[in-house]
């Protein structure tokens, strides 16, 4: 595989936002839906190719040598499972858009390949210059995806939404220039490559600085992830956003956080980080208990599952904090289950609300009796998001668990196996919300007026399919997934 | 001596020539058509920028008994100088509310305001620096009248009234400065320094010189006159303030920081505190604001804050981010001014709420909008993505000094981008479907200038290559 199929990958969604706009695609719903479909389709499948390619692949093109910037992609395997999600999520959410947005089409695909544009990019950037140039252009399509075709308070959440990823990419941008300060120090030579600015290099490097630096990647991945105090922007844009939108936001976007902890604050700066380990994990247990509880209570369908994601990202948080190479397995195994699990919850709730128009669970129940296929679905995700056996998020939080248990740091009297045994409890009250959920809208009475609710439609079924497959068969045989990244895991915990 | 002045100062000959064309032959041929002095005007400004663009390559020449240099630093101010001129008419000639018997005065007034700002650009000495920065500000206090209303005489008075303070208080500054040194030509001032230690006077003169800079800048405390103008005077002259003259001011300053800097960091501390204010007063007061005039107004004074936070860190890279970014600054200026400008004879109103769905009314306008917003808060894939990263690269690497400047820079930027995306909400606010009125025509140079923001956005190489070698031989 040549580096130029990678370029392909990560910017063929510009050439079709180009299409789009070309005479080729008549300007009508269903083929520029179909258009975005096929794409989308294409490119998962093209994605899929780079599972057979070896060894990883890595070229940096000098873009601004005055500045010392690189035009630098690589794909280990690491970033592989998450751009192979992110194609997966997108194609799926192109699908789900058929009825969930009714209103400037080209518009709005164009934003969604746009997205994935810049999520691809975050994802395979080799250059930190590059991966926030990506990380704030992901800010743009998802702007005006919330705020034009979400619902309710949407201006106020994609405000929101915005306002938050932008403070935390301050701090992240600070913490860039400053790494990049202390390597031109050093070496006097300016860069922004991510293996050159490994701290483990720097020796003109106090401690405190170090966490300064490290604290505000920290912060600016947190706000993505969310780390509880930063989480408040995600209820409300998940609620207000177009069903398609959440899927994507809750599949891959959250991912980014996740993904750039482990990426930045743990690859770049592994001494800051073990540091600080014991209270990542202690944020972790937070993040899983409160958001548990939060769900728990929730009146609002969508809420609830929005605040699920808070409280699965909790399990990522405390498997990158165990340092070992079980829980950051654990951790990334945990961001793709998430992704298709969380995917899979927001379509259900998108499917309902599509019918019935209300997301109380006071106005649902019983639906199980009109909507079998729905149903029998929606067990499958649910059941997969409170982490039963055999299906995917079951090796993910036992693996995530096992390795924050087994962890050997501890620093300030935090060890992170108590902390471990203390987030655990948090699986008995995902089990209480979710097996809630299902009970408010599956069970029960049915309300009259939701006698003629029709049961899922084809696209929808391909869809919800789709997702659950994906939950069996990688429930059965994790490996899969875990294949394609342990080496470069192993590689980082060693 | 006259093959210097004549390297030196023949984009300025340019001008004033046509100036003097203009003023002594134009009103004595009957049945002149005022079209005519536009495109006059136009051929004029196109020529000066054709004979800057040949002469970047030269080394620095110096004319009239060294008070004027010439080098790739000031050929670089003055080709942005002379492009918001040319801006700036094109937006005058698409102006219907002011009277055509102005056209004249409109089009000598510009003439003599870039002269002024061009001579400013490449002054080397005080007495120049202030011949220019006077003739560029009478001809903009004439110019903020044009309109005959109440609003635009009252902002064109309140700039004089103002204005001529300012330029009093820069005078006091510069007698302080000849006082302790005993010259006003740069050089000389620069060589006399290096063995003057820092005094009292010396912190008056510098203070009181940067200060009467700054207000030309609309730099907070100097800022109250320039969202009255921006709201008063035409589009037109309104966009010439906010770039043109700014250029200028930004241009001497640099220079001044090169000249200061042996003086133990007063200008750099007086500096830090402007831009400290000036980005956080700014970015505050365009918060409440629904008149997009005055929106931009203040947004711009924010924007001269984080170009004044660079320049008070003196180094050789400072000066390239500033120059860098206050390029990016006019593209970006210009665009919204000459979006807003489309916008506002089409429609005749100048609020933000105004805007509300024009996406759908006006698609390619809005577009243009975005653009310019987008570029103004720094998002990625424009220009001023790549200059803030620039403009908070140079300000963090100048060291643990400027460290509380560069978290005001962070801040403000987020502040920033709260009352943009605003202004995006508006234009993307769904109102009644069916009112799609006609496309506006929409000239091609509005089309280049976004392309230029997008362009250097996704490859800045070029304006950098351009930027880095004009600050390469700042120096006396």
């Amino acid at each position: 595989m040549s580096i130029f199929s990678l370029y392909t990958l990560i910017f063929a969604p510009i050439f079709a936002i180009l299409l789009l706009f070309s005479p080729f695609v008549k300007n009508e719903e269903t083929s520029i839906r179909r258009f975005a479909i096929g794409f989308s389709g294409v490119q998962f499948l093209y994605s899929l190719i780079f599972l057979f390619s070896k060894q990883s692949l890595f070229l940096s093109l000098p873009w601004i040598p005055q500045l010392g910037i690189n035009f630098s992609f690589g794909l280990d395997g690491l970033s592989l499972v998450l751009c192979i999600l992110t194609t997966f999520l997108v194609f799926l959410a192109c699908i789900a858009s058929k009825n969930a947005i009714t209103k400037q089409y080209k518009f709005y695909y164009s934003m969604i390949m746009l997205l994935t544009t810049a999520i691809l990019g975050v994802f395979c950037a080799r250059d930190l210059f590059l991966f926030f140039l990506f990380w704030e252009l992901e800010l743009i399509p998802m702007y005006f995806l919330i705020s034009i075709w979400g619902s309710g308070r949407k201006h106020y959440s994609a405000m929101k939404f915005v306002l938050y990823t932008f403070f935390g990419s301050l701090f992240m941008l600070g913490s860039i220039l400053a790494l990049a300060y202390f390597h031109f120090l050093s070496t006097g030579v300016l860069s922004f490559d991510m293996s050159a600015l490994n701290t483990d290099n720097f020796h003109n490097f106090s401690t405190f600085t170090g966490m300064v630096i490290f604290l505000g990647f920290f912060v600016g991945f947190a706000v993505k992830l969310p780390v509880v105090p930063f989480h408040t922007w995600l209820p409300d844009a998940h609620v207000d956003a177009p069903t398609p939108v959440s899927m994507l936001l809750a599949g891959i976007l959250l991912k980014m956080g996740g993904y750039g902890l482990l990426r930045i604050n743990f690859q770049l700066m592994l001494a800051v980080f073990k540091y600080f380990a014991p209270f990542i994990a202690l944020l972790a247990a937070i993040n899983i208990l409160y958001a548990a509880f939060v769900a728990i209570a929730q009146k609002d369908f969508k809420k609830l599952v929005a605040y699920s994601s808070v409280s699965h990202m909790g399990i990522v948080l405390l498997g990158l904090a165990a340092c070992n190479t079980a829980g950051i397995s654990g951790a990334v195994l945990q961001m793709v289950a998430h992704g298709v699990i969380s995917a899979g919850l927001f379509m259900i709730v998108g499917v309902i609300y599509l019918r019935t128009k209300t997301r109380q669970f006071a106005d649902l129940g019983g639906l199980a009796q009109v909507a079998p296929q729905l149903f029998s679905f929606s067990m499958i995700i649910a059941l997969a998001g409170l982490g039963l056996p055999l299906l995917i998020a079951f090796p993910a939080e036992a693996l995530a668990f096992y390795g924050a248990a087994t962890s050997v740091i501890r620093s300030a009297n935090l060890s992170i196996p108590a902390v471990a045994v203390i987030s655990a409890v948090g699986i008995i009250f995902t089990s209480v919300y979710i097996l809630l959920m299902m009970q408010k809208v599956f069970f029960g009475n049915i309300f009259a007026k939701w006698q003629k609710f029709r049961d899922i439609s084809m696209s929808e079924g391909v869809v919800l399919g789709l997702i659950s497959f994906v939950i069996v068969v990688f429930g059965f045989y994790p490996a899969l997934v875990l294949n394609t990244f342990t080496s470069v895991v192993f590689g980082m915990a060693k | 001596m006259f093959i210097d002045i004549y390297k030196a100062f023949m984009p300025e000959s340019i001008l004033l020539l046509s100036i003097l064309i203009f003023t002594s032959v134009f009103p004595f041929i009957k049945g002149i058509k005022e079209s005519v002095y536009i495109k006059y005007t136009l051929i004029a400004v196109v020529v000066a920028i054709i004979f800057l663009l040949m002469s970047f390559n030269m080394p620095d020449y110096y004319a009239f008994w060294g008070s004027i240099v010439a080098g790739r630093f000031s050929v670089c101010m003055k080709i942005l100088v002379l492009f918001s001129t040319l801006v700036s008419l094109f937006i005058f000639s698409r102006d219907k509310n002011i009277p055509i018997s102005n056209t004249g005065p409109f089009c000598v007034l510009l003439l003599c305001a870039s002269f002024g700002a061009m001579l400013a650009c490449s002054a080397n000495d005080l007495i120049s620096v202030f011949l220019g920065i006077e003739t560029l500000s009478l001809s903009c206090f004439a110019l903020s009248g044009l309109y005959k209303t109440t609003k635009s005489l009252e902002s064109s008075l309140k700039y004089l009234i103002s204005g001529a303070t300012a330029s009093a208080v820069m005078l006091y500054g510069i007698s302080f400065i000849y006082g302790i040194t005993s010259n006003t030509n740069f050089t000389s001032i620069f060589q006399n320094l290096s063995h003057i230690k820092p005094s009292l006077p010396m912190f008056f003169g510098i203070v009181l010189l940067l200060s009467g800079l700054c207000f030309k800048l609309a730099a907070v405390p100097f800022h109250a006159w320039f969202a009255d103008v921006s709201e008063g005077a035409p589009p037109s002259v309104a966009t010439f303030v906010s770039t043109a003259a700014k250029v200028a001011g930004i241009a001497v300053i640099i220079k001044l920081m090169y000249l200061f800097s042996t003086q133990s960091g007063i200008a750099s501390i007086f500096l830090s505190f402007i831009a400290a204010f000036t980005m956080s007063v700014g970015n505050l007061l365009a918060i409440g604001q629904n008149n997009l005039r005055r929106f931009i107004a203040y947004s711009s004074v924010a924007q001269a804050g984080y170009i004044l936070a660079v320049l008070s860190v003196t180094t050789f890279s400072t000066a390239a981010s500033a120059v860098f970014y206050l390029a990016v600054y006019v593209l970006m200026t210009l665009l919204f001014w000459f979006s807003f400008s489309i916008f506002f004879e089409n429609s005749n109103r100048e609020n933000i709420t105004d805007l509300k769905g024009l996406i759908y009314s006006q698609p390619v306008l809005a577009i243009l909008f975005v653009i310019s917003i987008l570029s103004l808060a720094g998002f990625p894939l424009t220009a001023g993505f790549i200059g803030k990263f620039y403009l908070f690269k140079t300000i963090l690497f100048a060291g643990k000094g400027f460290i509380l400047l560069f978290a005001f820079a962070l801040i403000n930027t987020l502040v920033g981008v709260y009352y943009y995306i605003n202004v995006v909400r508006n234009l993307f606010k769904v109102t009644d479907y069916s009112s799609t009125s006609k496309p506006l025509a929409i000239p091609l140079s509005v089309y280049i200038l976004a392309l230029l923001i997008i362009l250097f956005g996704i490859l800045p190489n070029p304006l950098l290559y351009f930027v880095v070698r004009s600050v390469q031989y700042i120096g006396f």
